[in-house]
């Protein structure tokens, strides 16, 4: 077997072959259960905060809905992919939609001792 | 050969007088086609005082003054062991008794353990912050079958334990049943690929030597833990006297060098570097280790990572690039590697996918430096040496004991043109430490008010409650927690961070805490243990111990209630295979019902607290726990977590 160079996130976002929506109209609550039942939150954490190399931080502020689909069904790194045999294009709009929802966290100085 | 050995009548049932009537019994039994004891067929009758009084006149000698295993204490006492850590067995029930009543000075104590699997690892963790091992004993069969896991993992680790195993070799003298099945032709067989070294001494004197022997190997780079056999026989033998015994000094080995040429040659790699890396795993195996890594780090202003096997460099120190390790090495041109476990994972990334694919993240023309005393002994069976690593200079030896000469043959290179650029070198690399660390600083308040608790909150939340005092977070700083606390803490001192288990083997985590803690005890300091809940679960009983010994350790749950790295790995499965992606938690959840970790440790006799589910409630709860931690006392926070 022969070792893969990863190309960079981005030119694999934008060569992904399946078409993906450019907005998502998601309902929140169904999109906070399907992230947790699809296994989301095993590896980002129940609101999305990330986990070290375990998975990336993805809300708040997720990356534009285009590319966070086109990762999800084709990811360039260690994470598993969900084709859309397991998860329909509804499931991530409303997924989405939960991601956008959560809200900005509190300043670091305000709640850590100082560095 | 030993005076007991000579001695005719050294067999436990040695008769005196009384022989000739039991010897007549045996020889009627067997002559009338029977096999039996030489032992009265009806009960003798009571005696009278006045026949009690009386002289006897032949009497079965049934009690002796000394025995082989007091002598065998004696050796052990030789061998600075400050505990014996245990679950009591009857193949050395000779030693046992010997440390309880024989006075030739004070023993190693016996600390009852609850299963052989918590006294490895209690010695594991406990060799990790004293820095000599602790000696374990267990029967030679179902003990050590107990003990393997642990075993395994101190091995991993490169930890010194010091084992002892009953057994019973002659099998014609052998009590029916328990003892047949609890003796074994050769004890230390089940274990012998991932030990250093055993033997199974057939004298007192051999026993004496083969004791020194192991402590020296256990105690030689790469340490290991070692296993030495006690029979039984030669522990409750009487001993008639000690005139050809001797106990033995102990031989102390120095550590390997690396190769003087070879250091040399490092030390021009390094100089001349544009941008050396040093990356260090199991490297300081003393607090002088660190310090040597500090001196040579800024000698040379650096970057380091730190692997974590050991705590090896500060983790605020401004050279340490741990939470930026890919952007280093990505810049790397000479990259040193000190006691490195997997220098391969290191400089690789790989891709779990349905084809597993691999690259390199290193320069193409980056120089590999290695010093690993791994390199000493590479076991065969057990794959621990990890990947094949392309390296340039790589010298099998101690990294520790060749990081003073390493430091040295640097500075002699350096001279004023070099040390500019090297104090260019220091204020990036400084830059960059403050950078990242105001990242990790952000990234700790995302879900700061989620509940469960997130991993970046507790401990963020535990940190806030040490910091003031004289910590040493014995067990916690993995990647089950995402390694928040590696990030978010000031670790500047050696004992404040003793790396994991070694061999992944769950179950490490409460007793080698315990351990650890047990460690810590003289020196004042306070124990933290963040224990995840099915780690806990393997021998909870390690909690008693705790408390029946009064061994100050503050312990808080990581409880996300799962075996979650499994559940990560079926998620996995499950969605290359393109079905059941909801079923993840299949077989890996500990749920329905919740464990109650609070109830559990309370049984053991342990302060507790929990479940503890909104994050507001962790702070006062752990200011209550490290107050009884503080008295002297063991107590357990159930905080209910977010999976990582
Ligand atoms: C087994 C762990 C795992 C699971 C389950 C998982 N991810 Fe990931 N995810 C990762 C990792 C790790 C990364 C980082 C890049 C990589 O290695 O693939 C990532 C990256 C991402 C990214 C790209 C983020 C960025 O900033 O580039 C998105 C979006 C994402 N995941 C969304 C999801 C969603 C939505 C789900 C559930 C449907 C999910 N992930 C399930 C592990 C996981």
């Amino acid at each position: 077997m022969k070792g893969l160079i990863a190309l960079p996130m981005a030119t694999l976002v934008l060569g992904a072959g399946s078409p993906v929506q450019e907005t998502a109209v998601g309902d929140r609550e169904a999109g906070r259960l399907a992230y947790v039942e699809s296994g989301c939150s095993a590896c980002h954490g129940l609101q999305g905060q990330g986990a070290g190399n375990t998975g990336s931080r993805l809300a708040p502020d997720p990356i534009p809905f285009p590319a966070f689909s086109a990762y999800i069904r084709q990811p360039t790194g260690n994470m598993p992919p969900y084709t859309a045999a397991v998860l329909g294009p509804d499931a991530l709009a409303d997924m989405y939609a939960f991601l956008e929802s959560i809200p900005d966290p509190p300043d670091a100085d305000s709640i850590l001792p100082a560095p | 050969m030993t005076e007991e050995r000579k001695k005719p009548v050294n067999r436990r049932g040695f008769l005196k007088g009384a022989a000739a009537a039991g010897a007549a019994t045996l020889a009627g039994a067997a002559e009338s086609g029977a096999r039996a004891a030489p032992a009265p067929a009806v009960a003798p009758p009571p005696m009278s005082p006045e026949a009690e009084s009386a002289a006897p006149q032949e009497l079965e000698v049934l009690t002796a003054e000394t025995s082989g295993s007091d002598f065998m204490v004696d050796v052990l006492r030789a061998l600075d062991l400050e505990y014996v850590c245990s679950n009591p067995g009857s193949s050395f029930r000779g030693i046992h008794e010997a440390l309880a009543n024989y006075a030739g000075g004070p023993g190693p104590e016996f600390i009852t353990c609850t299963h052989e699997e918590s006294s490895v690892a209690m010695a594991h963790g406990y060799a990790k912050i004293e820095g000599k091992p602790m000696a374990v004993m267990a029967h030679g069969t179902v003990g050590l079958q107990h003990a393997a896991m642990a075993v395994y993992n101190a091995y991993c680790d490169r930890v010194p334990v010091y084992l002892i195993l009953g057994n019973t070799l002659d099998a014609s003298v052998r009590r029916p049943g328990v003892e047949w099945v609890h003796s074994v032709q050769d004890a230390a067989q089940m274990v012998r690929d991932y030990i250093k070294w055993d033997d199974t001494p057939v004298s007192l004197e051999h026993f004496a030597e083969s004791a020194m022997r192991a402590y020296m190997v256990a105690m030689t780079p790469p340490m290991g833990p070692v296993v030495l056999v006690a029979d039984s026989e030669l522990q409750e033998r009487p001993l008639e006297s000690r005139d050809h015994l001797t106990v033995p000094r102990l031989t102390r080995t120095t550590p390997p060098q690396g190769d003087s040429a070879a250091v040399e040659e490092a030390a021009r790699l390094l100089v001349t570097a544009e941008f050396p890396v040093i990356v260090a795993d199991r490297a300081a195996r003393t607090a002088a280790g660190m310090e040597g890594l500090v001196e040579l780090a800024e000698t040379l202003e650096a970057a380091v990572i730190d692997q974590g096997g050991r705590m090896n460099f500060p983790s605020r120190h401004p050279l340490n690039q741990t939470a930026r390790a890919r952007a280093a090495l990505a810049e790397a041109d000479v990259i040193l590697g000190l006691e490195m476990t997997d220098f391969w994972g290191r400089t690789h990334a790989f891709r779990d996918q349905i084809h597993r694919t691999w690259r390199s993240i290193i320069r193409d023309d980056a120089r590999l430096i290695s010093i690993n005393s791994g390199d000493l002994a590479t076991p065969s069976n057990y794959q621990v040496f990890q990947r094949y690593t392309e390296v340039d200079l790589a010298m099998a030896a101690d990294a520790e004991a060749t990081l003073p000469a390493l430091t040295e043959a640097v500075r002699r290179r350096l001279d004023g043109d070099r040390q500019r650029v090297l104090d260019e070198r220091r204020d990036a690399l400084a830059g960059a430490h403050r950078d990242i660390h105001e990242r990790v600083r952000r990234d700790a308040a995302y879900a700061w008010n989620a509940s469960p608790v997130s991993t970046a909150r507790l401990s963020a939340e535990i940190w806030n409650q040490v910091r003031e005092h004289d910590w040493s977070m014995v067990v916690g700083s993995g990647n089950s927690l995402s390694q928040w606390p590696q990030r978010l803490w000031r670790f500047d001192r050696h004992y404040q961070r003793i790396g994991e288990s070694g061999g992944y083997g769950v179950g490490y985590g409460a007793p080698a805490a315990v351990g650890a803690a047990l460690a810590n005890r003289r020196h004042g300091r306070l124990s933290v243990n963040i224990q995840n809940d099915g780690d806990l679960m393997y021998g909870p009983g390690v909690l008693w111990t705790a408390a029946r010994y009064r061994i100050p350790l503050l312990t808080v749950m990581h409880n996300n209630r799962a075996y979650h790295q499994e559940v990560m790995h079926i998620q996995r499965m499950a969605n290359r295979f393109e079905r059941g992606i909801e079923n993840a938690g299949f077989g890996n959840t500990l749920r329905d019902p919740d464990i109650d970790f609070a109830k559990v440790a309370e049984g053991m006799g342990v302060y507790s607290e929990g479940p503890i589910e909104r994050p507001a409630d962790v702070a006062p709860a752990l200011r209550r726990a490290i107050d009884v931690v503080r008295n002297g006392e063991p107590a357990l926070l159930d905080v209910v977590t977010q999976p990582r």
